[in-house]
């Protein structure tokens, strides 16, 4: 069973329908579990906006989406906040990092929010795939951008949810330390049996992914198929 | 079955109560004052009254609360215990929190009854493997000796001969082919421990190379280094130069006559890149996602020798060291092999 899955996802904007903005037109597709799925479109392609339904972000004009089973958009705000909460991981362009926070506290803050219990083998794990050690004790403020992105995915790791949702994770990085940090993000994919779904206009950073989306004024153009024996590597 | 949205209904149940239980003791009062006449006194007497059972209320619903609140917590313990495998909570009570402790212990007791399961069939594996290796060393190299002894006996026909070079050519195809196989079963069961450490690059680099300079200069391929003389990174020696042994081996062989392989190396934040560029054959697009697969050749490979499992042994022993080999081309120009090692 897909992990995570869309249905004819709309997103309009603006009632008259001489002037309505189509941002996304009927998207339906598939991610399975442990994937690591690129979606590339240009700016302006619809392709945040899908993001943010994935995370239930936003409200779609009609359609679904189904992530672990759970129906994102039945539920009442406070449910989604919750749910957003536990099962989606966000790794944002700008790292989002809270800057009065040392390391080690930002990544166990959405466990903390949780009330939930820290997992200290999982999370020493965690830190130690993206070679964090020797800097939990630091503040977001003294790290390289390279190094608060690492913070930020390991962050997302934390709550183990069911998708990571990254928008332009390398978006503020130089080349070299792009390539770096998308070397993570697929380590920790199949290390943890995580799927993530990226977000980015650039075609060589999309290319690390297992599979690549490619989205154009709010439709796919290409890529919605798992291809056959995927995650037989 | 108690769902979430069951507790919520309990909760819409308790101050539709509350609020008829209060209404009631305001009514009561209420028509007592208006049966007996409005009197001060009993006034008085009957908000004492109201405000009694109020408190009784209040302060039975609190140590309600208070219970289920430790029953949480016992529970809490309870799986915790049972997760770390400390001594039981409660002995064989007849209460139905000690069913539920037996019940989690034996839901638990099984899961590692089939992780003891798998760790055995492990273990057979790992013994099969270590049995194939040694029972087809044994014949294969009677084979390859047989054959050079029958190669050595004079006036041999040239037909003869040849077919002689081919079985010679075929087992050493095949004891490269199971020695392969044999070193990817071993990295994958965990047989071979890693010895790795954080050392300089160079010296892998070099010794890589050391035995592919004949095969390059057969070629009339030039090969050119440019590394960082401080560039270093956590590996281990041997497996970390096999791997990149397999990276050049295949520059070297899908690179034309008179081509050129550049290597360099250099650390950044995290990872030493060590990059393999040659001007060869390069990988169209659509198999650039495959060639890291077990026995996937290219369309454009059939000619040249190879069994398809370099890459794939190189990509195991990189990324058991948390590495990572990625791969970019341009047909027709050349491809890039670019190999990340961990610099902690």
């Amino acid at each position: 069973m897909p992990i995570l899955s869309t249905l004819n996802l709309k997103k309009y904007y603006g009632k008259d329908p001489q002037t309505t903005v189509k941002a996304l037109d009927d998207i339906s597709l598939t991610v399975e579990k442990g994937e690591f799925v690129a979606i590339v479109g240009t700016s302006g392609s619809g392709k945040s906006t899908l993001l943010h339904m994935l995370g239930g972000l936003d409200r779609p004009t009609e359609g679904k989406v189904t992530v672990d089973g759970n129906e994102l958009f039945a539920m009442s705000d406070e449910k989604l906040t919750i749910f957003r909460r536990r099962s989606v991981g966000f790794v944002f362009q700008s790292y989002n990092l809270v800057p009065i926070l040392n390391v080690l506290e930002n990544i166990t803050l959405p466990i903390e929010l949780d009330g939930g219990r820290i997992d200290r083998t999982y999370l020493d794990e965690v830190i130690q795939a993206l070679g964090l050690q020797s800097k939990i004790h630091s503040l977001p403020s003294n790290l390289s951008g390279g190094q608060q992105q690492r913070v930020a995915i390991a962050r997302a790791l934390a709550t183990k949810p069911s998708i990571i949702l990254a928008d332009e994770p390398t978006g503020n990085l130089d080349s070299k330390t792009s390539q770096e940090v998308l070397i993570l993000l697929k380590q920790m994919s199949e290390k943890f049996n995580q799927t993530i779904v990226m977000i980015t206009h650039n075609e060589s950073i999309a290319q690390t992914a297992d599979r690549i989306i490619r989205i154009e004024d709010g439709h796919i153009v290409s890529g919605n198929a798992a291809p056959a024996g995927a995650k037989t590597l | 079955m108690i769902t979430s949205s069951n507790i919520r209904g309990n909760r819409r149940l308790f101050s539709i109560f509350s609020a008829l239980f209060l209404l009631l003791l305001i009514g009561y009062t209420a028509t007592v004052l208006y049966l007996t006449g409005f009197s001060l006194v009993l006034l008085q007497l009957s908000l004492v009254f109201l405000i009694a059972v109020l408190g009784t209320g209040a302060l039975y619903n609190r140590m309600l609360q208070r219970q289920i609140t430790g029953f949480m917590d016992t529970l809490d313990e309870m799986v915790d215990r049972a997760i770390h495998g400390h001594e039981r909570l409660t002995l064989f009570d007849e209460t139905r929190l000690s069913s539920l402790e037996h019940k989690l212990l034996r839901y638990i007791e099984m899961g590692k009854a089939n992780e003891q399961h798998l760790a055995a069939e492990k273990n057979m594996i790992k013994e099969l493997i270590s049995d194939i290796s040694h029972q087809t060393k044994t014949p294969l190299a009677s084979i390859l000796l047989y054959s050079q002894l029958v190669a050595e006996t004079p006036d041999l026909s040239p037909d003869t001969r040849q077919l002689l070079q081919q079985i010679e050519a075929q087992s050493e195809k095949l004891e490269w082919l199971i020695t392969s196989l044999i070193k990817l079963s071993r990295l994958e069961t965990g047989m071979i421990h890693l010895q790795s450490e954080v050392r300089p690059v160079t010296a892998t680099i070099t010794s890589a190379l050391s035995h592919l300079y004949t095969r390059a200069g057969n070629k009339n391929i030039r090969i050119t280094i440019d590394c960082d003389p401080l560039a270093s990174a956590r590996h281990d020696y041997k497996w970390t130069s096999e791997a990149l042994f397999n990276l050049v081996e295949n520059a070297v062989k899908y690179t034309e006559l008179g081509g050129s392989i550049r290597i360099t190396a250099e650390g950044n934040e995290m990872f030493t890149r060590i990059e393999v560029a040659d001007t060869g054959i390069g990988i169209p697009e659509g198999e650039l996602e495959h060639i890291f697969k077990r026995f996937y050749r290219g369309h454009n490979a059939g000619e040249y020798e190879g069994i398809g499992i370099g890459l794939f042994l190189a990509q195991k022993i990189i990324s058991i060291q948390g590495g990572y080999i990625t791969a970019a081309s341009q047909p027709g120009q050349g491809s890039r092999l670019t190999m990340y090692l961990p610099q902690l």
